[in-house]
């Protein structure tokens, strides 16, 4: 398709602006700029029709089946948009008068409340733009906390090997050493592992809970015990909060702080709808570290910021992602106290059906049907029968307008992939997955070569991904530029 | 996403006018509050925003202005910095400049 510049005609334009209602403001030539700048010059129906043939060129939750694992990819609620949009949330700035923006304030109050509830925390900020931002928000607080205490030799954070990536990125952005603990046999924690990494140097670990696996640690309690004993603590990753919010509290397993990813759990929209916010909450003892401004209560009912001597500083401008957080806050208000452990419970049962019939069809589970939010499938026994790779099962279920699982994730399972349902689907979209699913199979055995050239009815087929995502090309070049 | 989206929509020649309607605006504001007593606190050239000295309480300004419905003026340490744009009109500023003389007439 044409983009943007090769759809410009010179002279075409909208009539946006009014004329000039007061005497033009002078400059010196030389602060001026010679020639107009480069910019499309087109009608706004054409605009119109442009962005909406790029829409169409692109997947999201409206278009289709989205079991991206460890994503949580459900519905974003039109109702949390139309909230979003309200003037009094939408056309405010950050540094206007408290005393104005007092129903801001309240709903950042509440939310933070409601989260705390919900993890089983004390406190909570609204700051981190996403869910590694509120990982390194997180190790911010434990290193704070272990250097009060002049307690200047842990420099250690211990993550399993079935851990997201982000997490071992994120203690080494925060000065720390990373110690990779192996999975056992079920796919948790090995505790014997645990118990030999964990020393005088253990500054803390770093948990998902269900795991990349859609495993639920059946050992977490002691598995927090072992960290605590050794003099650490304990950091709950809250990307797969969607598996237990309303059920089990991260703060009652035993966590000392917890970010969770609004972008997921509490539907608020990814990527192009985003952006993405990272709340961290925590336990009393570490609430003062917490990034300033926080919100707070005066005497007289009246909300303002406060900034604590202790925190450990601003980690994003402002209050974070403001308006991401109304979404959210809409949406628990929307689910309320039945809705939320409804919707978590429904997460399972979705993917718990899906393994079940997925494996009914013939894929390998390697750590059988019973799952969380999510499960890995292992295509590995499929690729050395007939070739068939994850990849080429992904790329063929594009064909089909789903977007297909994580690929190659978690690490542990070579030929993985991740798929995760989420409650919003019905299990009309789950069984035609299956059946879809089911009938990739067959093609595999019946001509899996073909199979490597799939998708087949795309834009695009089979990009170069690491040259797309090293070297993206997304500047447009002029003629005259060659 | 949104920023690519405008800048489509406005073209150069829409730009262009973004910008004379905010400097113009701003000139325009600066003139009238330098006849208060507002001294811009640099002489070099500005765009849409400019500090000036703040005669009276700026804290007390802003909030006068806010109980008119205004939010204009962010107090600094020494003065006030003033804004207008594109989206303001000559009523509106000449709205904020009544504000501000009123509060200096006190």
């Amino acid at each position: 398709m044409k983009l943007l510049f090769e759809r410009s005609v010179a002279g075409r334009k909208q009539t946006i602006f009014p004329d000039l209602d007061v005497p033009e403001a002078t400059f010196d030539e030389t602060l001026i700029r010679q020639s107009a700048p480069r910019l499309p010059q087109m009608a706004e129906v054409d605009l119109g029709r442009h962005y909406t043939e790029l829409a169409k060129q692109t997947h999201g939750v409206n278009d289709g089946f989205y079991p991206l694992g460890s994503c949580t990819m459900k519905y974003n609620p039109r109702v949390n948009e139309q909230v979003a949009a309200l003037p009094g949330f939408a056309d405010i700035h950050p540094l206007q008068p408290e005393e104005t923006v007092q129903g801001c304030l309240g709903a950042m109050h509440e939310l933070e409340g409601m989260l705390a509830e919900i993890c089983g925390m004390d406190a909570m900020t609204l700051q981190p733009a996403a869910g590694a931002h509120g990982e390194y928000t997180g190790l911010l607080l434990i290193r704070a906390h272990h250097l009060a205490n002049g307690d200047t030799g842990r420099t250690k954070i211990i993550v399993p090997d079935s851990a997201h990536g982000t997490n071992p990125a994120s203690a080494v952005m925060a000065g720390f050493t990373v110690v990779s603990v192996p999975s056992d046999a079920q796919g948790g924690v090995d505790l014997d592992a645990l118990r030999a990494a964990v020393g005088p140097d253990t500054a803390g670990l770093m948990l998902t809970n269900p795991n990349t696996l859609g495993l639920f640690d059946p050992n977490i309690v002691e598995i927090c015990q072992i960290i605590h004993e050794a003099g650490g603590l304990c950091y709950y990753d809250g990307a797969n909060l969607n598996a237990v919010m309303g059920h089990a509290r991260p703060g009652d397993m035993g966590f000392d702080c917890v970010h969770v990813n609004l972008h997921k759990t509490f539907s608020t929209p990814h990527g192009g709808g985003g952006p993405g916010s990272g709340p961290v909450g925590c336990k009393a003892f570490l609430a003062p570290y917490l990034p300033n401004p926080r919100v707070v209560e005066r005497p007289d009912g009246t909300l303002a910021f406060s900034c604590d001597e202790q925190s450990v500083g601003k980690v994003r401008s402002f209050y974070g992602n403001f308006l991401v957080a109304v979404r959210a806050l809409a949406y628990i208000l929307t689910l309320g106290r039945e809705g939320i452990p409804e919707a978590s419970a429904s997460a399972v049962l979705n993917a718990n059906y899906l393994a079940h019939f997925l494996s009914e069809a013939g894929y390998v589970l390697p750590y059988g049907e019973r799952c969380m939010h999510e499960f890995v499938i292992d295509v590995g026994p499929l690729k050395a029968e007939t070739g068939v790779s994850a990849m080429d099962v992904a790329k063929r279920l594009l064909d089909f307008g789903v977007h297909p699982p994580t690929m190659y994730f978690p690490l542990i399972v070579h030929e993985a992939l991740m798929a995760e349902p989420t409650e919003t689907e019905s299990r009309e979209t789950l069984d035609e997955f299956v059946g879809l699913m089911t009938g990739i199979l067959k093609e595999a055995h019946e001509d899996g070569e073909r199979l490597h050239s799939a998708p087949f009815t795309c834009p695009i087929g089979r990009p170069d991904e690491v040259k797309a995502a090293r070297k993206p090309h997304v500047r447009y070049e002029f003629d005259e530029e060659g | 996403m949104t920023a690519s989206v405008y800048l489509a929509a406005v073209g150069p020649e829409g730009l262009a006018q973004v910008a004379r309607l905010c400097a113009g605006h701003a000139h325009y504001l600066a003139e009238k509050l330098a006849e208060l007593g507002f001294a811009p606190m640099s002489g070099k050239p500005f765009f849409n925003e400019f500090l000036t000295s703040c005669p009276v309480d700026a804290h007390q300004l802003v909030n006068r202005l806010a109980e008119h419905g205004i939010l204009a003026g962010l107090p600094t340490h020494d003065g006030i910095l003033w804004c207008a744009t594109e989206l303001n009109t000559r009523a509106e500023i000449d709205r904020v400049v009544s504000v501000v003389k009123e509060v200096c007439d006190r």
